[in-house]
């Protein structure tokens, strides 16, 4: 029971691959973090990983035995979500997408509980349309929450959260470990990510390299991409050079 | 059940959705505001006139002092069946007298003697004796003064048939929208078999509550301004080159059954573009472009490249005015050269619906082998997602 990931390559056509080889093996109940600098390909790998076709160049993905060749099993045991609102419609309630993801995954979870914990009963009945991008980012996260899908892929869910909406997100990502399920999270807000994963993925030498989780992300992220990873390499098989020197990060 | 309550409710609070139901219901009642004029009592009667005074005018000059005996005879046969229109004290005298006058005018356009329309005449004479034999017929002259049964038809037929069709155009690109991959009602946790006729049903329901909305305010208003169950006029148009004689609930049945079906259908069609494709815009572009093909003068014409098919082609029942008359339409031929009828109309869009479905399944399915067979003959494992 884990989600396999073997010999992943990830580009777009005529492009060159962003990654290559990426081998991962997440066990339930792991919350992974994704640390890269902007461009490198976190969102293209998520997406992989989630069965899309149209980052995915080769390699095989492995759910719990569900290969995306049978897509419906897969996408409910793999759930990727896009944290900005892209996922919501405008004029329905957060309610009414909670109960949707409850419904569309089949989950045990109760859409009032989900609510409480990701504190959004005070606009639960207001349209998305009238939310600020905090609130519907902690819907988002909520969406997520009660799919209760065993492998759940979140790009960048904390960037419009507030520090005690961060926190409060953060815990949820734990009770969600706790209940089994793995989270593979990416974000740029590093200290949100300190004692929060078990296992970090950073990209090196155009592929995806999986270390320990330490105590400080931010050393981590600068071990391995330093001041110069704010300009993301435009050749995403091309790392930057710096990245070679790092040898012992494992 | 689950999903598609969810579609469905969620198209319903779509902005889109509601503008457009708002709209179609005040373009619906729009007939009963502007006393839209009908082919009856008033034009019947000013025409019966005008033939009167023209006439005796002729007489009164002595046009006819030496004219023929035989010709005089006939005018004054025409003139006193005129008059008997004109001196009409109430509806149903007025309606028998009619029915006399265009029998005597349809009998001498038969015998040769008279140059006219034959098929308008007998129109007339039809309508005029169904008229004749109610004992107490209102009097109707504006498509406002038709009972609901009848205003339906009739306020339908009063706009371009394109605009009944927006139900679909609206349902169908915002169920696309609803459905896109990143979309959460998107998410392709139900199988494409399963999903895409659920969107098609909801398309489908969605587009019938839009036209309830719409139809509904007016109905109402017609039935508490006329009364619901008082008696119209009788359904007599002139189709391809024959008279017919419908009655209001054959009327009624027809144009609903068509303006639901072709928005079943182009909704459908918009959005297995939309599942196809994993967004709105080519199901919309399709979606108008059907809408707009029928709106061309030569589409529903003999001479047209397309009239062989024209009897198999969706399109060809998107105006049910072309189709099926409704009381106190004016005597024109609605659809000149063509055979087209309701029956046929609903076995057709609804066979189109149905293949628009399979093809998009059986389309879905043949580009996910084609993908997934193309990346193992370039020695890549990976396995490619469904296409829908």
């Amino acid at each position: 029971m884990s989600l396999d990931i073997e010999n992943l390559t990830v580009g777009y056509r005529r492009e060159p691959p962003l990654l290559k080889d990426v081998s991962l093996h997440i066990d339930p109940g792991q919350i992974w973090g994704l640390i890269a600098p902007n461009g490198a390909g976190k969102t293209s790998l998520m997406r992989a990983i989630a069965g899309d076709a149209k980052p995915l160049v080769c390699g095989s993905l492995c759910a719990d035995g569900m290969t995306p060749l049978k897509p419906t099993p897969y996408n409910r045991f793999v759930s990727y979500v896009a944290c900005d609102d892209s996922a919501l419609d405008r004029s329905c309630t957060a309610r009414f997408h909670l109960k949707a993801a409850s419904d569309l995954w089949g989950s045990r979870l109760d859409p009032s509980e989900t609510a409480r914990l990701f504190e959004l009963d005070g606009f639960l009945d207001k349209p998305i349309r009238s939310l600020s991008q905090g609130m519907r980012q902690q819907v988002t996260i909520a969406l997520c929450y009660q799919q209760d899908a065993p492998y759940t892929l979140l790009d960048e869910p904390l960037n419009a959260l507030d520090p005690l909406k961060r926190e409060m997100a953060c815990r949820n990502l734990r009770d969600m470990a706790h209940r089994n399920c793995s989270v593979f999270v990416s974000s740029h807000i590093l200290s949100d990510l300190n004692g929060l994963c078990d296992k970090v993925v950073v990209f090196r030498s155009g592929t995806a390299v999986v270390v320990p989780a330490t105590a400080n992300m931010q050393e981590l992220f600068d071990r391995c991409y330093g001041g110069e990873s704010s300009h993301p390499s435009t050749d995403g098989n091309r790392p930057p050079q710096h990245m070679n020197r790092k040898e012992n990060l494992q | 059940m689950r999903y598609l309550s969810l579609l469905v409710h969620c198209i319903a609070r779509q902005p889109a959705t509601v503008t457009i139901a708002v709209l179609l219901a005040l373009a619906f009642a729009t007939p009963l505001a502007l006393d839209c004029v009908l082919w009856g009592e008033s034009i019947v009667a000013a025409n019966a006139q005008n033939a009167y005074t023209t006439l005796k005018a002729a007489e009164d000059a002595g046009a006819y002092d030496s004219a023929p005996d035989y010709i005089r005879t006939e005018n004054e046969r025409d003139l006193k069946l005129l008059r008997g229109v004109v001196d009409a004290k109430d509806p149903h005298t007025f309606w028998a007298a009619v029915a006399k006058q265009s029998k005597a005018e349809l009998d001498e356009i038969q015998e040769g003697t008279l140059q006219g329309d034959a098929l308008n005449t007998e129109a007339e004479y039809r309508r005029a004796v169904i008229m004749s034999m109610e004992k107490n017929p209102r009097t109707i002259n504006y498509v406002g003064d038709l009972p609901p049964a009848q205003y339906l038809p009739a306020a339908i037929a009063s706009l371009p048939s394109v605009a009944w069709l927006l139900p679909s155009l609206v349902v169908g690109v915002g169920l696309c929208r609803i459905t896109s991959p990143q979309r959460l009602l998107g998410a392709r946790t139900i199988p494409a078999t399963r999903r895409v006729p659920t969107v098609c049903v909801a398309a489908s329901i969605s587009c019938v509550a839009i036209l309830v909305v719409a139809f509904l305010p007016g109905m109402v208003l017609s039935g508490l301004r006329n009364g619901f169950t008082s008696s119209g006029l009788p359904v007599v148009f002139i189709k391809n080159g024959f008279v017919v004689v419908a009655s209001s609930g054959q009327a009624l049945s027809s144009f609903l059954a068509l303006v639901v079906l072709e928005n079943v259908f182009v909704s459908c069609a918009i959005v297995c573009l939309g599942q196809l494709t994993g967004g709105a815009a080519a199901g919309g572009v399709v979606g108008v472009a059907l809408c707009l093909l029928p709106l061309s003068d030569s589409y529903l014409s003999p001479s047209s490249p397309l009239s062989p098919l024209l009897k198999w082609l969706p399109t060809s029942y998107f105006d049910a005015s072309r189709l099926m008359g409704f009381a106190g339409a004016f005597g024109v031929d609605i659809c000149e050269g063509i055979s087209l009828d309701t029956a046929t109309g609903c076995i057709v869009l609804l066979s189109w619906t149905a293949c628009f479905i399979l093809l998009t399944l059986v389309v879905g399915f043949a580009l996910s082998r084609y993908h997934a067979a193309r990346r193992q003959r370039r020695g890549q494992t990976c396995p490619s997602t469904s296409r829908i």
